[in-house]
């Protein structure tokens, strides 16, 4: 039940984006290690929503 | 070249016993559906089998033929890494889990569309728009999504308007570029005239919609300032906000300040173009995306809650499965026969060309192993057509008396519930003065009669459907303009975002010709080429409130049309890269749809210009109001001078954009074919522009749940399944 519920919302937190300043951190540490990282307010915004909707 | 490596072997599995027993099952309970709503006439049918015909038939889609394009016909790739994966920039370039992207691309893929195009295609009877609604999306709307969402990934994320200058030439790319411009002006013009059919002399709806622009501005200033990138709790205060601005739009409509929120349709025409102005050159981060977390939350919310209701309630269907104008083709809501226009007025839901934009661009960049785009690209689409069933329900399950009052424009009801009921019984319907005068009293409305543009025909549905499991009679209000809200805020989101697209493909053209106005940070040039773009959807807008005829009826043909150009342009673009690459033996997949959507929108443009029925041609009706007005004569509706000249007017100009449309669409189709035809002839292959091979070091599921083998090489590398 409580291993349901992480996965919920972890769902709801991806899909609504809260979780894209980790992943840029995961990135960096991958890709970048030991090098300066944005700060999240910096982040956030840098980050460009693109956002084309449909009908 | 695309056949360089050895195409990957469909991973083969011999079916069990259960799975054949679960498949057969499967196919059983959809046949028996669809033979009940085939089989049914003046009986009551229950919504369910829809529900049932729809979810079948997408399982059976998405398990075979789906499975078949993924792996014959694309060979997708399981070792070949993604741009994602490749380009991997932690920004735009990210690999995304499946299920995120599926739900970020089924939110940009599905907005007002599905929902307004089903409801006005209900005229014609539930039953035509249904199969279409199904058997498009089955064979040709998902199709297209996931064959432009393999082909823009296999080419690093590049556009439609690219991919079709760089496979096709530049005479086919420009008339794709133009297309895209044009399809996005018509676009926002019809939405936006949505909009102002529904909140028109509505102070309720008027003042909720009115606040939903400073609870967005609070909501960006929090994200930005106060807690940056706290998106849940944003959104939860935002929707906490929203349903009291609900809730107050009663409490206002019934005190003094309802005269200053019943606005007439042309006020609210100005106060759409300049809000569209004004959101299109502010930052993002101040109106638009905290307009978009609200009208994502709202549109999942709204569309689960609809699903259940009608679960629930299990509404009979009110509508005839098939009504006379599918055959006579003098239907109020809009003018046509079944063929072409069932296929033009359902675009979103089944096939949309304006789907490709989205699945070429943002999506493919963020996939990350190339199997999953069955799932993105053909999942999301059927979830799309789910809700286009779901509208197409909530239209149906209203007494076809109300509906007729509510989308028969004002010219042939009139504005009374006298004459309503009058013109109804004309039309071979029934429904009373006193039944009308409750509809509109229950929802709380001063009148529902002429509501045309399909939202508050869908509100009136979605009211009946909750209030049948939540609050009851007394929520039918509350309810309806919840519906109504849930609408105008993706509207408007459009409208929004439609604006700035338009606004940078201009700057972008005009840029190569002074260089100046291509610069994005240059403001001048940004209020220029926004003040463009509103000016051409707003002028529009402007013609659809202020034309006798009705606004509704004459624009969204053209609408539809246009969706349906960019569908041409799509699926010729793909048909040209599969013939290029060695696949023309596959091509059918799309070169069928194709073909079949190139019917629809020639015999409907066609009509439209050449039709000698003054109620369908445009040029007919353009030389009826000339004549008559030469001859010093007034014709109903028009009641002056002016409005006759208006008519005539707008007759010229729809009855010239059907034309050019279909003129683009030979030109696209034409220089598509000449570029199969030196594919097929030619002994070398063509070259193409996709990316080289490189080998993927990922690991993930290619579909929504994943098999045990894909759990044991997933958990290897720690990642989440």
């Amino acid at each position: 039940m409580r291993a349901a519920l992480a996965r919920a919302w972890w769902y709801v937190r991806a899909v609504m984006g809260e979780t894209a300043y980790d992943d840029y951190l995961a990135h960096r540490g991958r890709r970048h290690p030991g090098e300066p990282v944005l700060s999240r307010r910096e982040f956030e915004q840098r980050r460009t929503n693109p956002n084309v909707r449909c009908c | 070249m695309t056949v360089s490596t050895p195409a990957p072997a469909r991973p083969r599995t011999k079916p069990g016993p259960r799975t054949i027993a679960i498949w057969t099952a499967v196919s059983v309970v959809g046949a028996v559906a669809w033979a009940v709503l085939a089989l049914a006439r003046g009986e009551n049918v229950s919504a369910i089998w829809l529900v049932v015909a729809a979810l079948c038939s997408y399982a059976i889609a998405y398990r075979f033929y789906a499975r078949f394009i993924t792996y014959k016909v694309l060979r997708v790739d399981n070792r070949r890494a993604t741009p994602a994966e490749r380009l991997e920039n932690g920004i735009d370039f990210h690999p995304t889990d499946r299920r995120v992207l599926l739900g970020h691309h089924f939110a940009a893929i599905a907005g007002a569309g599905p929902l307004v195009g089903p409801v006005l295609a209900a005229q014609m009877g539930y039953l035509p728009g249904t199969m279409w609604i199904i058997f498009g999306v089955i064979f040709a709307g998902a199709v297209q999504d996931m064959v432009v969402m393999f082909f823009s990934m296999r080419r690093d994320g590049r556009s439609l308007g690219q991919m079709a200058r760089e496979e096709i030439g530049p005479v086919g790319g420009t008339a794709a570029l133009i297309s895209v411009f044009v399809i996005m002006i018509i676009l926002l013009g019809v939405l936006a005239l949505v909009v102002v059919n529904a909140l028109a002399d509505s102070p309720w709806g008027t003042f909720s919609i009115a606040m939903t622009i400073p609870i967005a501005l609070f909501m960006g200033f929090y994200l930005r300032v106060l807690r940056p990138g706290r998106v849940i709790e944003t959104t939860v205060i935002g929707v906490a906000l929203l349903v009291l601005a609900i809730m107050a739009g009663g409490w206002v409509q019934g005190s003094s300040w309802a005269g200053a929120f019943t606005l007439s349709p042309k006020t609210l025409v100005v106060a759409l173009a300049i809000y569209g102005f004004v959101a299109s050159v502010l930052p993002v981060w101040m109106l638009l995306a905290p307009r978009d977390y609200l009208s994502t939350f709202m549109k999942i919310g709204t569309i689960g809650l609809l699903a259940v209701g009608v679960l629930v309630t299990a509404p009979v269907l009110q509508n005839e499965a098939v009504t006379k104008f599918a055959s006579t083709g003098d239907g109020p809501v809009f003018s046509g026969a079944l063929f072409p226009f069932v296929f033009i007025t359902i675009a979103c839901g089944a096939l949309s060309g304006f789907h490709a934009l989205i699945a070429s661009g943002t999506t493919p960049k963020m996939i990350e192993k190339e199997p999953q785009v069955r799932l993105i690209g053909y999942g999301a689409m059927l979830m799309e057509s789910f809700v286009a069933v779901m509208a197409i329900i909530a239209a149906s399950v209203l007494d076809p008396g109300l509906y007729y009052a509510m989308n028969s424009p004002a010219a042939l009801v009139g504005s009374t519930v006298d004459s309503a009921s009058t013109a109804v019984a004309n039309l071979g319907f029934t429904i009373t003065p006193d039944d009308l005068r409750s509809a509109a009293a229950a929802v709380e409305e001063p009148s529902l009669i002429a509501r045309t543009g399909g939202a508050p025909t869908l509100a009136v549905g979605i009211s009946e459907i909750f209030s049948g499991i939540l609050g009851g009679a007394a929520f039918k209000a509350f309810w309806y303009h919840f519906a109504i809200m849930f609408e105008a805020l993706f509207i408007l989101t459009t409208v929004d975002a439609g604006t700035r697209v338009g606004r940078f493909m201009l700057q972008d053209t005009l840029g190569n010709v002074w260089k100046p106005i291509g610069r994005v940070s240059w403001l001048p040039g940004v209020w220029l080429t926004s003040g463009v773009v509103v000016g051409a959807w707003g002028y529009f807008l402007y013609t659809g409130v202020s034309n006798p005829l009705g606004g509704i009826n004459q624009l969204f043909p053209l609408f539809g049309i246009a969706n349906q150009l960019l569908a041409a342009v799509a699926l010729t673009v793909t048909t040209v890269i599969l013939v290029k690459s060695g696949r023309a033996k596959y091509a059918w997949i799309t070169a069928i749809p194709l073909a079949w959507d190139a019917a629809v929108t020639l015999t409907a443009s066609y009509q439209k210009v050449f039709s000698s029925n003054p109620k369908l041609g445009f040029f007919a009706q353009r030389e009826r109001y000339s004549d008559a007005l030469d001859a010093g004569k007034l014709l109903a509706p028009a009641k002056t001078r002016e409005q006759m000249e208006a008519i005539i007017f707008n007759s010229t100009l729809d009855g010239v954009l059907a034309a050019l449309f279909a003129v683009l669409i030979i030109i696209v189709i034409a220089d598509g074919m000449r570029v199969c035809v030196r594919a097929l002839r030619s002994d070398e292959p063509l070259p193409t522009t996709e990316t080289p091979f490189e080998e993927s070091t990922l690991e993930a599921p290619a579909g929504l749940i994943p098999t045990a083998k894909e759990r044991q090489l997933v958990a290897a590398t720690g990642e989440r399944t």
